[in-house]
């Protein structure tokens, strides 16, 4: 059954999803375009029981940035990969279909920057309210404001 | 002569305010693990009290986080003179393995004064009741 | 009653700091919850990609003092993961040993906090009392009673002599003799009962709806446990039972907890007499190639998991941390909705919340108008004269 894990998703997200790739410890990547993400996270709720997010993963890959929605589906970690381009880091809002997602999206806006479209409470969730305009630390051009580190 | 009297029950019974400034909890747990029968602090007099109002010594554990610096400051203003500050385990003393961590202030005495400092990642319970002695004999010779 | 929007400008000085949590309530009863976080945020994420690997491992277990073990194992194994390490089985097993008897520390910990909250500090002594025999063996095992340094990327560092397998044994026994006492207690004590007892109902479907993680998760009656639907380390091969219950609310958690003590101690005794011979680690490379993994375990609290993404130097490109109490934020914030102000403290701490002590709570009444902060202390005495005055619930 767990062999079939990967070509049922590659069939039916056939025109959906760009790639589908596993790994060594079974955990399966599946690369989506961003205008398909909803899609994606709607079709993996409806027919693959997919109930639960463990959190959203966002890097700064240079060029671009780079989100995994992490979920397990079945008996294996599925994590969607979507890229946003850097001039553009936008995407919707999956609260609309998974409730969880709420506080991990707020996460992303305060750290990383990036707009979640629609989103219902988009305030600060891990950076204090004096932060004001010090940028989004996760970013690799972040630099600490405040005196040199001590190493 | 009253002055003599609360220096006293000073000595003997200190009243200390605990606050954690952003501590990963394992100093907190020890604390409160201080306190129990095992270690038992209270026999020397210790209480832990909620209110800076009352208080005659700031236990302060963590590294300091920007959300948590006003805060520390509003309490340590909020004590009456005199008052101790403690710095407990290394977060609190240097700022630790969070140095150089971008939301970490690094140590409580780049905040507020800080009278003793106990090291230890977390310091043990013995450690605790070392520096309550310490404390006490410190309270007694400030003559 | 009647429902009114106050609007409370900035200046009202209850407002001037933000509150971990803000009730709105009429009367007795909350009719909405906010729960804020960030106050242990210290900006680990980035300061993870400033430091080797080896440095991370001591960073991670102090993500959380309490579990600090998952932490480190977590960030060891995503790294083993891209590294195609290979351990050997004893490292499992004493690697696991060491979540077990995390799990067990917590979990007594929690028996104790919750015990305070009620009123009924006997059960805090005494739990609190036999979390030291844990913590015993830690310090015995390890060196140190709270942080280990016991995890290394490749495996353990520490090996186990026969003298200390017996004394982990030996305290096995102690602690399930005095669990089951506990159990008695939470299920026959009436203090326990009324305060417990219908006190924070979280349904099936909202809690899979909100995400929560754990024992919150598996008294809303979910049989998901990361150790037996996705196995790590040595849990593949032990022995044990995933405990759910169905009565949905704070009791439902005590008594998952309680049963969970149980079964770890079922696994460390088969781990203790079953322990496979040979190395305890393996030897890894002290640059990790470029790559990326995820690695899961079940903390005592829930679901921990770490994304880890590599480049090929000595330090990770990115390394992801969601621990098992943020996940159990929403459901907090959900459950407090139609509670009593005097039902703050154990909705809270069933979750047992690993941020920090709630110290202050901001309740804003409606009809009266009024905003009013309570301290921690303050609304603990508060709900135990409450319940005191109330002859049935």
């Amino acid at each position: 059954m767990a062999d079939d894990y990967v070509s049922n998703l590659t069939a039916r997200f056939q025109g959906i999803a760009k790639a589908i790739t596993e790994d060594k410890q079974a955990k399966v990547y599946m690369e989506v375009p961003r205008e398909s993400l909803l899609k994606a996270v709607e079709i993996l709720k409806n027919e693959f029981d997919g109930y639960h997010i463990s959190t959203i993963t966002v890097l700064d890959s240079g060029e671009r940035f780079e989100l995994l929605y992490h979920m397990p589906i079945g008996p294996r970690l599925l994590s969607l990969r979507v890229f946003l381009p850097k001039g553009d880091p936008t995407v919707d809002t999956l609260t609309g279909i998974l409730p969880g997602a709420i506080l991990y999206e707020r996460e992303l806006h305060d750290i990383m920057g990036i707009q979640v479209k629609n989103h219902p409470d988009m305030r600060r969730l891990l950076l204090p309210d004096s932060w004001g305009d010090k940028g989004y630390p996760l970013r690799k051009d972040w630099a600490d404001p405040r005196k040199k580190e001590v190493k | 002569m009253f002055e003599k009297v609360v220096k006293w029950s000073r000595y003997k019974s200190p009243w200390v305010v605990h606050f954690n400034s952003g501590s990963c909890n394992g100093c907190d747990i020890e604390i409160i693990a201080a306190l129990m029968p095992r270690f038992d602090a209270e026999r020397f007099g210790v209480l832990l009290k909620g209110t800076p109002r009352h208080g005659d010594v700031l236990l302060v554990t963590g590294p300091v986080s920007e959300q948590m610096k006003d805060r520390l400051i509003k309490i340590y203003e909020q004590m009456p003179e005199p008052k101790f500050v403690v710095a407990f385990g290394e977060c609190g003393c240097s700022g630790a393995v969070y140095t150089g961590a971008y939301n970490v202030e690094g140590g409580v005495d780049k905040v507020i004064p800080v009278n003793a400092y106990i090291p230890g990642c977390p310091p043990k319970p013995e450690a605790i009741l070392d520096g309550i002695v310490k404390l006490l004999t410190a309270f007694k010779e400030s003559e | 009653m009647a429902k009114v929007t106050i609007p409370i400008g900035p200046q009202h000085p209850a407002l001037k700091e933000p509150e971990r949590f803000m009730v709105t309530v009429e009367g007795e009863t909350i009719v909405d919850a906010d729960v804020r976080i960030g106050h242990t945020h210290r900006g680990l994420e980035k300061l993870f990609e400033q430091r080797t690997y080896l440095q991370n491992i001591h960073i991670t277990e102090r993500i959380c003092g309490i579990c600090s073990f998952t932490h480190s194992t977590n960030f060891c194994q995503a790294t083993e993961y891209i590294l195609g390490a290979e351990l050997p089985r004893r490292g499992l097993y004493l690697r696991t040993l060491m979540n077990e008897l995390e799990r067990l520390h917590s979990h007594l910990l929690w028996l104790g906090v919750a015990g305070h909250e009620m009123g009924f500090d006997t059960l805090l002594m005494w739990s609190w009392d036999d979390r030291e025999r844990v913590l015993d063996l830690f310090e015995d095992l390890t060196g140190n009673r709270v942080t280990h340094a016991y995890n290394t990327i490749g495996g353990v560092r520490r090996d186990i002599t026969d003298a200390q397998v017996q004394r982990v044994l030996h305290t096995m026994d102690i602690l399930e003799e005095r669990t089951k006492a506990y159990i008695q207690v939470g299920l026959n004590e009436q203090t326990i009962l009324k305060r417990t007892q219908g006190v924070g109902i979280l349904t099936t479907a909202d809690a899979k709806r909100l995400c929560a993680v754990g024992p919150r998760l598996r008294a809303s009656n979910v049989k998901y446990d990361v150790r037996k639907n996705h196995p790590y380390a040595a849990y593949g091969e032990l022995p044990f039972d995933v405990i759910t219950s169905d009565t949905l609310d704070v009791h439902g958690q005590l008594v998952v907890r309680a049963l969970e003590i149980l079964e770890t101690v079922k696994m460390c005794r088969y781990m203790m007499q079953n322990l496979p011979p040979g190395e305890i680690r393996v030897k890894v490379p002290r640059k990790v190639p470029p790559g990326e993994a995820i690695s899961r375990t079940e903390a005592p609290r829930g679901e921990d998991i770490h994304y880890l993404r590599s480049n090929g130097t000595d330090k990770p490109e990115r390394l992801k941390v969601r621990a098992p109490t943020l996940a159990n934020i929403l459901n907090v914030a959900h459950t407090l909705k139609g509670a009593n102000i005097a039902d703050i403290p154990l909705i809270v701490a069933g979750i047992d919340p690993c941020m920090g002590c709630m110290d202050r709570v901001l309740i804003l009444d409606r009809d009266k108008e009024t905003a009013s902060v309570m301290t921690k202390e303050q609304l603990r005495e508060y709900s135990i004269a409450w319940y005191e005055k109330e002859a049935h619930r």
